[in-house]
């Protein structure tokens, strides 16, 4: 499938959204609704972010996003036991002036850590 | 306290085994998560929000000086440095890895600690008063029965699968302080027309998405007959409860619809054709378990003891300020029951440092005999200390940051992990129990005794319905909002909270909580409480002081 990869560092961050192999960040609207697919990493329970590829991150930038959240659990999912990833699904991202954030409050939690 | 026997010891060794080698299985993916999920949460261990969370059992909350040292070893070398005591007198760690969890086990096993049975549609940790064997108005000390139904319930073949998860408490003082009510099954020690000490039996209460006030179920029981009863109640709770619908599986639903009689009746029925023979319990059985908790060795009272303890009321205003609100009378003379507050202000309520673990631990063998409660408020009662010491107690607490002076007062708070934390909330706890807690310590000696608790989610770990003040965090469209509730009450005079109105934003909790203090303050009579103010002039008040005029 065609996904695209939030590249930055740090978080909140500012991200550019690339497909694979696209050396110039491609136009992505406002409108256009996005999804990346969060899970707990078996060894230790951490938050992963899917990163393409069979690989998991624990940064969110590096999550790979899509319009087809779907299609990019399937691709999450993929894979020979024991799947890193524990419990994956899919999550609603938004993007404002190059920055992206999970949608949600639970969601911010999960990738930023605890508030208190 | 009970020590564990060669029974005890060999089962612990044989379920770290097992349990080493199941983590072993999953992480080399011969089992699925569907297939360990059930297995580690047999375990005690949760997957949360951030990382594994590993619930350990406190039997009846009580802790030795060993048992305290080897949670500060578990929070140093295996979580961030500190845990979090539970509403259930338990002890949970929310950073924990699954491939280091056997060696938790193996280290728990080593001071007789597991986390067995502290999840799954089983029986739970019997919880008790902090203050057993030491009241001044108890019957008889509810421990060693806690530790029967313990040992009754630990591995119960028949009740591993139970419809839903299984609570029990037991209480002996006319004061409650261990939430009977809310409990599947309550246990008051009582004592009949005749003199003899026996049970009282409750059934059917509950917090959570339907919050009910337990029924009695039966006025006085033989102690003889207390592991037989319950047996009959829980086989016609296995039988009966429902299992095709979470919302509806706890027994308090089963009570409700089939109403307390009819409930009777099918236990009598049960507990008739039961051979009650091997349950039966025997003196010399309940005698060897009684020997456990027998009391310690009280030192007479020093000419001068008084003396010591009342220059330094004098000389020394916080400490007078703790003596007040901390400190509890204890039925031996020249001895104290003090508590620690696990609520300094702008903290997570009921966490602590694993160097404060091993402070405790220390205390608890200078100022004590080598024991220490949890409560259920999420603080730790030190059950024995001379009041002679307390001063010098006192100061080795305040030095480490845990002399807060606060005990029943209103930012003595109760809250759950929240959204912080649990999969299952939709609301954060924790801020909004530091806020609160700050914003109230100005007043809050005004305001007097005041039971305010938080829940982040309807299944109600914060007790938010029988809070004097209750808060439910709820999500309305990704948003939190809270839900807050007046006049419910979690001792002998047990009440559900009313709702005052609509939910408010988190901006607005603390506003709401002022303006319902102020008609409380306003309204009360003498000596009453806020539940007892609210039963008498009825919710509009309180509504109205919030949401004005309607």
């Amino acid at each position: 499938m065609v996904y695209r990869t939030a590249t930055g560092a740090g978080l909140p961050g500012q991200f550019t959204i690339r497909a694979p192999n696209e050396s110039e960040p491609s136009a992505v609207t406002t409108e256009t609704k996005l999804y990346a697919i969060t899970a707990s990493r078996l060894r230790d329970g951490a938050v992963i972010y899917f990163a393409g590829k069979q690989t998991w991150s624990v940064k969110f930038a590096d999550s790979a996003i899509a319009p087809d959240g779907d299609a990019l659990l399937a691709e999450a999912a993929a894979g020979p036991p024991p799947l890193e990833a524990v419990g994956a699904y899919v999550i609603e991202v938004t993007q404002a002036e190059g920055i992206i954030r999970p949608v949600g409050l639970r969601e911010e939690i999960r990738a930023f850590g605890p508030t208190a | 306290m009970y020590r564990y026997d060669e029974f005890d010891r060999r089962f612990l060794d044989e379920r770290v085994a097992q349990y080493r080698d199941q983590v072993r299985r999953r992480l080399a993916g011969q089992l699925s998560e569907e297939e360990f999920r059930p297995l580690r949460l047999r375990n005690g261990l949760y997957l949360q929000l951030h990382a594994y969370m590993y619930r350990i059992a406190i039997p009846y909350g009580t802790l030795s000086p060993a048992q305290l040292r080897m949670l500060g070893h578990v929070a140093r070398k295996y979580d961030r440095g500190y845990g979090h005591f539970t509403t259930r007198q338990n002890m949970q760690f929310n950073w924990i890895k699954l491939d280091e969890s056997p060696d938790i086990m193996a280290d728990l096993a080593s001071v007789e600690m597991h986390s067995i049975q502290t999840s799954g549609n089983c029986i739970r940790n019997t919880t008790s008063d902090p203050f057993a064997g030491v009241a001044d108005d108890e019957i008889e000390d509810p421990r060693p029965y806690c530790e029967i139904i313990r040992q009754w319930s630990t591995l119960h073949p028949e009740f591993s699968w139970l419809p839903r998860k299984f609570k029990i408490a037991v209480s002996a003082s006319k004061k409650d302080r261990a939430a009977v009510h809310v409990h599947d099954i309550g246990l008051y020690l009582v004592r009949n027309a005749e003199g003899e000490v026996g049970f009282q039996v409750l059934i059917g209460g509950g917090l959570g998405r339907t919050p009910i006030m337990a029924k009695v179920l039966r006025e006085f029981l033989p102690k003889k007959d207390l592991l037989s009863y319950l047996e009959a109640a829980l086989r016609v709770y296995n039988e009966y409860g429902r299992r095709d619908n979470i919302y509806k599986a706890r027994i308090k639903i089963l009570v409700q619809s089939l109403g307390i009689d009819k409930m009777r009746e099918a236990v009598d029925a049960e507990w008739a054709k039961m051979d009650h023979t091997p349950l039966d319990l025997d003196n010399e059985t309940v005698r060897a378990i009684i020997a456990h908790f027998a009391p310690p060795a009280y030192a007479a009272v020093g000419k001068d003891d008084d003396a010591v303890f009342q220059a330094a009321v004098a000389s020394d205003r916080k400490f007078a300020r703790w003596m007040k609100y901390n400190v509890a009378h204890h039925k031996q003379p020249g001895y104290a029951i003090a508590t620690v507050s696990l609520k300094p202000l702008g903290t997570p309520p009921g966490d602590i440092t694993a160097e404060q673990l091993d402070l405790l631990a220390e205390l608890s063998e200078t100022y004590g005999f080598g024991e220490v409660r949890v409560t259920h408020e999420q603080n730790v009662v030190f059950p024995d200390v001379r009041r002679s010491d307390l001063p010098a107690f006192y100061n080795a607490l305040a030095a480490a940051g845990l002399g807060t002076a606060n005990i029943g007062l209103a930012s003595d708070i109760i809250a759950c992990p929240g959204l912080d934390y649990c999969t299952l909330a939709n609301a954060r706890s924790i801020p909004v129990a530091e806020k609160l807690g700050e914003h109230l310590a100005d007043r809050e000696e005004e305001v007097g005794p005041m039971k305010i608790k938080i829940s982040g989610c309807i299944n109600a770990c914060g007790h938010h319905h029988v809070g004097h003040i209750g808060i439910l965090g709820v999500d309305k469209n990704g948003e939190e909002f809270y839900q807050i509730t007046v006049g419910g009450s979690a001792d002998e005079q047990s009440a559900v909270g009313g709702i005052v109105g609509r939910a408010v934003s988190s901006d607005q909790v603390n506003d709401a909580v002022d303006k319902l203090l102020d008609v409380y303050v306003r309204m009360r009579c003498e000596g009453e409480d806020l539940p007892a103010t609210y039963r008498r002039v009825g919710p509009e008040p309180f509504k109205e002081a919030v949401y004005g005029a309607h």
